[in-house]
């Protein structure tokens, strides 16, 4: 299950967003402060972090900036009324925020941007595993290869094999 | 000494009877003393004396024949009426006369009162003033009121003949300006100031006037008339220029708010909006229940089997949740819904248009209202600390002062760089009420101190203030009989204190509207 984090300074707008996520069947947590959700941060793993733009002590974006150097892998998105033209540049730029949605948000496109977040976030880290995989694997190919040189350049012909035309292996001196 | 005494006696005698008969004297010379000398000089005096009297009498002859008057009227210059016979001093005087009177601006006339006012003379001056000749108008019996603009025609015929036939009427004199037909057709205007002789019983026998041209006179006179309306006009734009600079100032600080307006109603719209979606869903899962319970009644017989039913619903449902969030989410919709109404009636309140009449008002109520509408924009700003006092209503244009609290509040916050406080002071003194606004920001530089109310002065970036909210301020303030005081220390912050009258004084308004 996807855990997600919102951070609002209106109770309300926490309270309905989470009815909304969990009905959904995601698990939300909220906070009406962003330094509590910071804190919050350094303990638990989040898949997504949803922020409004405008908050007292700090803004959306820095708040998201921290979080994204607590947690590079989390998707972030901003959910705000206010959308001058700095806070969008800041919101791409700095926040690298995955969408910006505004309020009076509608829910069923609110939950269509958190599910992409999410999936968006899903293919990146399978992809960032099947790399690993792949990486680890060509290693462990590039193991046996130089160990297989090895063999052969101490016992030439070791894994020579002379085939008879009937399919039998011919052993002994080569002088077919 | 006697018979000098007795020459004195002889002297007296001879002048009364000169003086009784009117006739000259004469008084026999006995010596050559001082008395002589009298005598000659009495002697002298009389003969001239008589002499002047017998020419006047001849003059006042002549003037009483028939034509005397057109031969006056006829003369223009004294050189060409030198064949005129007037007699000796007589002819002198009447051709002077006759030369004053054809040189001077103002045509001289008599009529008699009767209702056509006939024109009985009228000097030659006519001809070069009106074209007319005076035979023309001499001969014409109504030619003056017929050739009065009609227009104009009421405005004499009102008040003269009232004039005339009232015995009683104290006025000898009236004046009237009218427009005159010239003999070329076009009309001039004619100041005519008439005057009427009266007989010994008080009845008007003769009206006799001037007349003179004021086309020019009007003409300027119409023209100041001209400037006058235009400056009118000019003074009405320039009020509606104010009005609509006020009007804008307010719509640039509404429109500065309303991004911030936005996000207040934003919030309760979103949250109201997405809790009636939970809530659907809730009722749902709740029709789940109810119909599980419909069903069982249908079956009352497999009691376990529709009570597992039942349960196991409920528990997929999780309907304790149900029962204590559906509570929360209809109040907390409730709170948002009334969140925007009050936004909306805080806004209605603040931009009150044509809200032009003084009121007895309450400016806690104002400033409230104000401090809610700017609440957006302040509260990430500035924490807001409310220290009102105990002031009386009032006499006020409250939306305008809304404006000025707006103003000062909207500048108090965006001279707090990071976070600061306002502070919202207010309290009373003798007949006026005061209103302090200060923060805590950055301050304002000496030099601007003393431009912050001149129009379209702003140190603020291009976009965030329009110059004209400080000097329209202090207009509304003025407006108010009140006065602004600033207190500003760089980086230490800002203090505005209002002061206002608790009641208005109408007639200072009007001073400064006339001064304005």
């Amino acid at each position: 299950m996807h855990r997600i984090m919102i951070v609002d300074d209106e109770i309300n707008v926490l309270n309905a967003l989470r009815r909304m996520l969990v009905a959904n069947g995601f698990e939300a947590e909220i906070f009406s402060n962003p330094g509590e959700a910071l804190r919050r941060a350094q303990t638990a793993n989040f898949d997504l972090v949803i922020s409004d733009y405008r908050m007292p002590d700090m803004d959306g974006i820095r708040f998201l900036k921290e979080m994204k150097r607590l947690q590079p892998d989390t998707m972030r998105l901003i959910l705000s009324g206010h959308a001058d033209l700095e806070g969008l540049i800041g919101a791409v730029n700095e926040a690298e925020v995955f969408r910006f949605i505004s309020k009076p948000w509608y829910d069923p496109d609110f939950i269509m941007c958190t599910r992409q977040a999410l999936e968006y976030r899903d293919v990146l880290i399978e992809n960032r595993r099947l790399a690993d995989t792949v990486r680890s694997q060509r290693a462990e190919l590039d193991l046996q290869r130089t160990a297989l040189q090895k063999l052969e350049s101490e016992y030439p012909e070791l894994i020579k094999v002379n085939w008879a035309e009937d399919g039998s292996i011919m052993l002994g001196e080569d002088d077919a | 000494m006697e018979t000098n005494a007795l020459r004195i006696e002889q002297i007296i005698s001879a002048v009364r009877a000169a003086a009784t008969t009117g006739g000259a004297i004469h008084i026999p010379e006995q010596g050559n003393d001082e008395l002589s000398e009298l005598v000659n000089g009495l002697n002298e005096w009389f003969s001239n004396v008589c002499s002047r009297i017998e020419n006047t009498e001849k003059c006042m002859d002549h003037l009483a024949e028939p034509n005397a008057c057109m031969t006056l009227a006829g003369t223009t210059t004294p050189g060409i009426n030198d064949n005129k016979k007037l007699p000796g001093n007589c002819d002198e005087v009447s051709r002077r006369f006759q030369y004053l009177i054809d040189n001077t601006s103002s045509i001289v006339y008599s009529s008699v009162p009767a209702c056509d006012f006939k024109i009985t003379y009228v000097s030659d001056n006519v001809t070069r003033i009106l074209g007319y000749k005076p035979h023309e108008i001499l001969s014409e019996i109504n030619f003056w009121f017929n050739h009065i603009y009609e227009d104009d025609v009421e405005k004499i015929f009102s008040t003269l003949p009232h004039l005339i036939f009232n015995n009683q009427y104290s006025c000898q004199q009236q004046m009237y300006e009218y427009r005159f037909r010239h003999k070329n057709g076009s009309y001039v205007w004619m100041n005519n100031t008439l005057c009427l002789v009266r007989d010994s019983e008080g009845k008007v026998c003769e009206i006799i006037g001037s007349m003179r041209d004021i086309t020019q006179y009007r003409k300027v006179e119409q023209e100041l008339q001209d400037e006058k309306e235009h400056k009118k006009l000019l003074v009405k734009k320039l009020q509606e220029a104010h009005d609509q600079l006020l009007q804008f100032e307010k719509m640039a600080s509404i429109g500065q708010l309303t991004a911030g307006v936005a996000h207040e109603i934003n919030n309760p719209v979103g949250y109201v909006s997405s809790n009636l979606g939970s809530l659907k869903k809730y009722i749902t899962d709740l029709f789940r229940v109810i119909h599980a319970y419909e069903t069982a009644e249908k079956n009352p017989g497999a009691y376990n089997e529709n009570v597992n039913h039942i349960q196991s619903i409920k528990m997929q449902i999780d309907v304790e949740f149900l029962k204590v969030d559906i509570d929360e989410l209809i109040n907390e919709s409730l709170m948002g819904v009334r969140h925007v109404r009050e936004i909306i009636q805080d806004l209605k309140n603040f931009s009150h248009v044509n809200e032009v009449e003084w009121q007895i008002s309450d400016i806690h109520k104002g400033l409230d209202s104000t401090l809610n509408i700017a609440h957006s924009e302040i509260k990430y700003k500035a924490v807001v600390i409310k220290e009102y006092g105990d002031i009386p209503p009032v006499e006020c244009l409250a939306s305008q002062l809304n404006q000025v609290f707006m103003n000062l509040l909207i500048n108090a916050a965006q001279a707090i760089e990071n976070r600061g406080t306002i502070i919202v002071n207010t309290g009373v003194h003798d007949d006026w009420v005061w209103i302090e606004i200060s923060d805590d920001g950055k301050g304002i530089r000496q030099e601007n101190l003393s431009r912050i109310f001149e129009p379209f002065f702003t140190t603020k970036p291009i976009g965030e203030g329009t110059g004209l909210g400080l000097s329209l301020s202090h207009g509304i303030i003025k407006k108010h009989g009140g006065r602004c005081e600033v207190h500003s220390e760089i980086g230490k912050g800002t203090k505005f204190k209002i002061w206002l009258p608790v009641r208005h004084n109408h007639n200072h308004v009007e001073q400064c509207e006339n001064t304005a």
